[in-house]
């Protein structure tokens, strides 16, 4: 486990609510779903760094949309 | 890459062997092991040919090649906060057991709202280790595959996911999850066709409890 260090975060209200949202649901906490957050941010910026691209893509509907990532 | 001390089982004398639990390994590691995994797969196959052993009963991973695993492994394991992780157990000086484990893109399928579980992608014991009975092969030590599940089950807790785990089973290796590790047999997925294996909140809580 890596030393932890703390910070504070200022945040407008619908952030902080879409924060607490997402603890919410994922019944995690709020730092729990920032560290989540920013490992998918990252995973996504380096594999878009790497020439792949990042779809959505609906099975039902054959719907397929690519997500522009700026790197 | 941090470690901590752990025991193993030999099997042939019951003695305890002193062993190193690793987590967030260098590639490098699948390199050294390998090396000497690839030879104790052959020397098995070729004993598995010469008893002309049904498919059935041949080591469903004996085709796998970490050193070949590094290819895909290199663009996910970037940084302090890949979502991948790779962990393993050391002990006589080479590597007892691997697993490679995600954190990302993976929810519970039993909890009915989004819950995250670590995802267990590739788990294995080191070639010496396996029980292969239609050849009359005894693992040398015995406990590493649990160790590792342990290991992934303890990440889950670190990342506020409550120790689910969860995972596609090779066919021999069912009862080991099922009965062994505690977990919820999920049924055939197509994709990949394998039977889905999740460790809950609560067997996730026995499970640590009942390990030394």
């Amino acid at each position: 486990m890596q030393d932890k260090r703390t910070m504070t975060l200022n945040l407008a209200p619908s952030e902080m609510e879409a924060l607490d949202d997402l603890a919410r649901r994922k019944d995690l906490s709020k730092t729990a779903v920032i560290r989540q957050a920013l490992r998918l941010y990252q995973l996504v910026l380096s594999r878009v760094g790497q020439g792949e691209k990042l779809f959505f893509e609906d099975e039902l509907q054959g719907k397929k949309s690519e997500l522009m990532v700026l790197g | 890459m941090s470690s901590h001390p752990t025991k193993l089982k030999r099997v042939s004398t019951g003695e305890l062997v002193d062993a190193e639990l690793h987590d967030d390994l260098p590639l490098d590691a699948l390199f050294d092991a390998e090396e000497l995994w690839a030879p104790e797969r052959v020397r098995i196959l070729r004993d598995c040919v010469k008893r002309a052993v049904g498919d059935q009963d041949i080591p469903q991973s004996i085709h796998w090649n970490w050193s070949r695993k590094t290819l895909d492994l290199r663009s996910r394991l970037s940084g302090p906060l890949s979502p991948y992780r790779l962990f393993g157990t050391k002990a006589e000086g080479r590597w007892q057991g691997l697993m490679v484990c995600c954190c990302v893109g993976y929810l519970s399928k039993i909890h009915t709202e989004s819950r995250d579980v670590v995802y267990v992608n590739l788990l294995e014991s080191a070639p010496w280790n396996w029980e292969i009975k239609a050849i009359g092969r005894t693992p040398l030590l015995r406990g590493i595959g649990k160790q590792l599940v342990e290991l992934a089950v303890r990440w889950s807790n670190d990342l506020g996911f409550k120790g689910r785990v969860g995972l596609h089973s090779l066919r021999q290796s069912e009862t080991f999850y099922g009965t062994n590790c505690g977990m919820t047999d999920l049924g055939l997925d197509n994709k990949p066709p394998m039977r889905y294996f999740e460790l809950t909140e609560k067997a996730a809580r026995m499970f640590l409890e009942n390990e030394p």
